[in-house]
């Protein structure tokens, strides 16, 4: 065993109550070589350790506790300050004898000293306060700088400008995080206090007039934006400052639930490859909701009695106006007896301006083969007035390549008018097929929501790579039930040039109109981990806390 | 915490509330209380490295003025919080103190060629052997090395035992043994008329 254990294990033996005789006595052979070194180790042990003097324990104490009162939420603040930590006897005797070497020098013109800064404190205030301005929490001068902004939050909440005061507040704390984060990082009291300040502005603006509380959002929202502007959408105190911006924006009734909740100019992540996040973390969320509503109406006018050979005029008229991003348009207009003639024009409209290349530039051609679309009876009679109400619901799904989904609904409602004039050279049975052309602006494809609903599958993608997915839907309310007017033996025509068609529908008056359903891709299931067999050991991942592995505590006192 | 004595032993239920308190709420009364634990404890720390009783003594305090803002980067471990914790807290003094040195161009620790002409010099001679003053003691460690500073420093004056030193300073136990007796023998080189 060489000397290094040895002397461990007489340490050991020390720590535990032994005397250096003893543990000598165990290792004579040693003895010279562990005598001395043991003998310093159990004098080391043995005296009191040292401590700071009274008089700068207690300074820095007071300094500590005023830092943490200035940094900490006010909830905690304003506490009565700690008494004096009590201290053994052993330290005030160490720190008396310090005392009385130290040099006199200090304390001889410590008081003239004290009157002398007093003095350069008082001349130099104009500066002082400049100085503050610029201090963050921790820096000494952070505690003049909010006793100052404390005083002013007394008149101005006396003034009744209390939203305005609190409002000042969050801004002056995002500007101290903005400026820590570069310094020293961070710390969650100045993010709670953002966040508490924040809260009080918000429930002072409530207060407000409808007029005071938007000019004072307004006035918020821009220096925040402006802020933001210049220090980017990069580390923790943008992202603090961009939440804020959010939430006021929220508060002033910005952001409703039909709106993006981050605008597209101030986050930029937006793109077509939906890789919006960036290494910030942030995530905007952009659900818009369109409505797209189709109104088909079909007007068969018979002008002579049904025995004779009628003219009807079916029209049916589709017209989707979305509350936002995709307006589709869609018209069915029959002309004639067996004419009619659709037109089915959605046209989104996106609230973004979505770019022209975006838009598709190709007519998706649906074929309607079915039910929505009016039938038309070869033998109508006299007391069939119809008015079929008809509702097209396609779903319009987009290349869902950007965080905009839009939802669209398309309602057709066809009316058959009884008084519609039948033209003596068609032929009751025949079957006319109207084309009708649809052309989305927004490339819609139009799965179906369900047996019997009507899709309008588009012939080809896009173009473009649009930036947003608009995925308008339109559902059908109920299917047309058209019974009126001769059945023509001509094919319906499309007049194209009624309205801007776009997709082309085939009318069948002797059968349902069927729109054939795109098919629409599974979802695909992803499968996150594959389930690990049983008996398979499972290595924890390894968690660093503070800055080194687990110690046992120490024992002693 | 009015209960919490100056320089006492440390509590691992009593530390991780302190800690909670302070990074949750940045309650001044758990940064009062973690100061009262650990004040010494940093400053004897810093009197290791710095020498100076005075200057340690300001350290110590920018010590703590800067846990305010770093509190909320410590991760609480399930256990054995103290040793962490205080291995944590010791580097961030020796950081600080780093800092404060390279703002002031200097540091004010005395180098050994000069100390042997101070006043204090025939006063731990005359004592080193019958009393030690472990303040002297601790303003003369400056020819140590760290490791050495920190051995002595932890081993026999804030009393951690073998394991609990090695987890600090981040070594095995068998070296913190074999820095020990390295340390031990220079420290008497050096304290010996």
């Amino acid at each position: 065993m060489n000397l290094t254990e040895l002397l461990h294990l007489c340490l050991i033996e020390l720590e535990n109550g032994a005397s250096v005789e003893e543990c000598l006595a165990r290792y004579p052979e040693h003895k010279d070589e562990l005598s001395p070194l043991l003998k310093q180790a159990a004098a080391l042990q043995a005296a009191p350790p040292p401590g700071m003097s009274d008089a700068g324990f207690e300074g820095a104490r007071a300094s500590l506790w005023a830092a943490a009162q200035q940094a900490a939420p006010v909830g905690h603040r304003r506490i009565t300050p700690p008494t004096r930590a009590h201290r053994s006897r052993p330290d005030r005797m160490r720190t008396m004898r310090r005392r009385l070497h130290a040099p006199p020098s200090l304390s001889a013109f410590y008081n003239v000293t004290v009157v002398m800064l007093a003095l350069v404190a008082l001349l130099s205030t104009a500066s002082l306060v400049h100085s503050t301005a610029a201090s963050l929490p921790g820096d000494r001068l952070y505690g003049l700088k909010r006793a100052g902004e404390n005083a002013q939050g007394l008149l101005m909440t006396a003034a009744g400008e209390n939203a305005t005061w609190h409002a000042q507040q969050v801004k002056r704390r995002l500007h101290e995080a903005l400026a820590l984060e570069v310094r020293d990082g961070i710390a969650p009291a100045v993010a709670l206090d953002i966040e508490k300040e924040l809260e009080e502005a918000l429930e002072a603006a409530s207060t407000l007039s409808g007029s005071e509380r938007q000019a004072l959002f307004a006035s918020w929202i821009g220096e925040m934006q402006s802020l933001y502007d210049e220090v980017g959408d990069s580390g923790a105190a943008a992202r603090i400052l961009m939440r804020t911006i959010a939430t006021v924006e929220t508060a002033a009734g910005l952001n409703d639930a039909t709106l993006p909740v981050i605008s597209a100019t101030r986050t930029g992540n937006a793109d077509a490859s939906g890789d919006s996040q960036k290494s910030d973390g942030f995530v905007p969320i952009l659900t818009p909701t369109a409505t797209m509503t189709a109104t088909a109406t079909l007007t068969a006018t018979p002008t002579q009695e049904p025995t004779l050979t009628p003219t009807a005029t079916a029209t049916a008229t589709a017209t989707a106006t979305p509350t936002r991003t995709p307006t589709p348009t869609a018209t069915a207009t029959p002309t004639d007896t067996p004419r009619p003639t659709a037109t089915f024009t959605p046209r989104p409209t996106n609230t973004r301006e979505p770019d022209p290349t975006r838009r598709p530039t190709r007519t998706p051609a649906p074929t309607l083969t079915n039910t929505p679309l009016p039938t038309a009876t070869s033998a109508p009679t006299e007391t069939t007035a119809p008015t079929p109400d008809g509702s097209l619901t396609p779903i319009v799904t987009h290349t869902p390549d950007g965080s905009v989904t839009p939802t669209g609904t398309l309602s057709v409602t066809p009316t058959v008018d009884p008084n519609a004039t039948p033209t003596p050279e068609t032929t009751p049975d025949g079957t006319p097929t109207a084309p009708e052309t649809t052309t989305p602006t927004a490339s819609p494809t139009l799965p179906p929501s369900g047996e019997g609903t009507p899709t309008i599958p588009p012939t080809e993608e896009p173009t473009p790579e649009p930036d947003e997915t608009l995925t308008p839907q339109t559902t059908p309310i109920e299917e047309p039930s058209v019974t009126a007017t001769p059945t023509p033996t001509e094919e319906p025509l499309i007049d194209p040039a009624a309205s801007p068609p776009v997709a082309t529908i085939a009318l069948s008056p002797t059968a349902l109109p069927t729109v054939e359903p795109t098919p629409v891709p599974p979802t695909p299931v992803v499968t996150t981990a594959a389930p690990r067999p049983a008996g398979t050991s499972t290595r924890p991942t390894p968690v660093l806390y503070g800055t080194a592995p687990t110690v046992t505590p120490p024992a002693r006192p | 915490m009015t209960d919490i004595q100056r320089n006492a032993p440390i509590e691992e239920s009593l530390l991780v509330d302190l800690i909670q308190r302070a990074q949750e709420w940045g309650d001044p009364r758990a940064f009062d209380g973690i100061y009262l634990l650990y004040a010494d404890r940093i400053y004897r720390y810093l009197l290791a490295r710095i020498g100076d009783p005075v200057l340690s003594e300001e350290v110590t305090s920018q010590v703590f003025l800067h846990l305010i803002r770093k509190i909320g980067r410590y991760r609480l471990a399930p256990q054995d919080n103290v040793a962490i914790f205080s291995a944590w807290f010791y580097r961030l003094a020796y950081n600080k103190m780093i800092d404060i040195q390279r703002k002031q161009k200097r540091t004010r620790a005395m180098p050994i060629e000069f100390a042997e002409q101070s006043p204090g010099k025939h006063h731990v001679a005359d004592e080193v052997l019958e009393k030690m003053e472990i303040e002297e003691v601790l303003q003369r460690m400056q020819s140590l090395n760290d490791s050495q500073k920190n051995v002595i420093l932890l081993r026999f004056i804030e009393g951690h035992n073998i394991a609990e030193t090695a987890q600090i300073m981040e070594k095995s136990e068998g070296a913190i043994k074999a820095l020990q007796h390295r340390a031990l023998e220079n420290l008497r080189n050096l304290l010996l008329p």
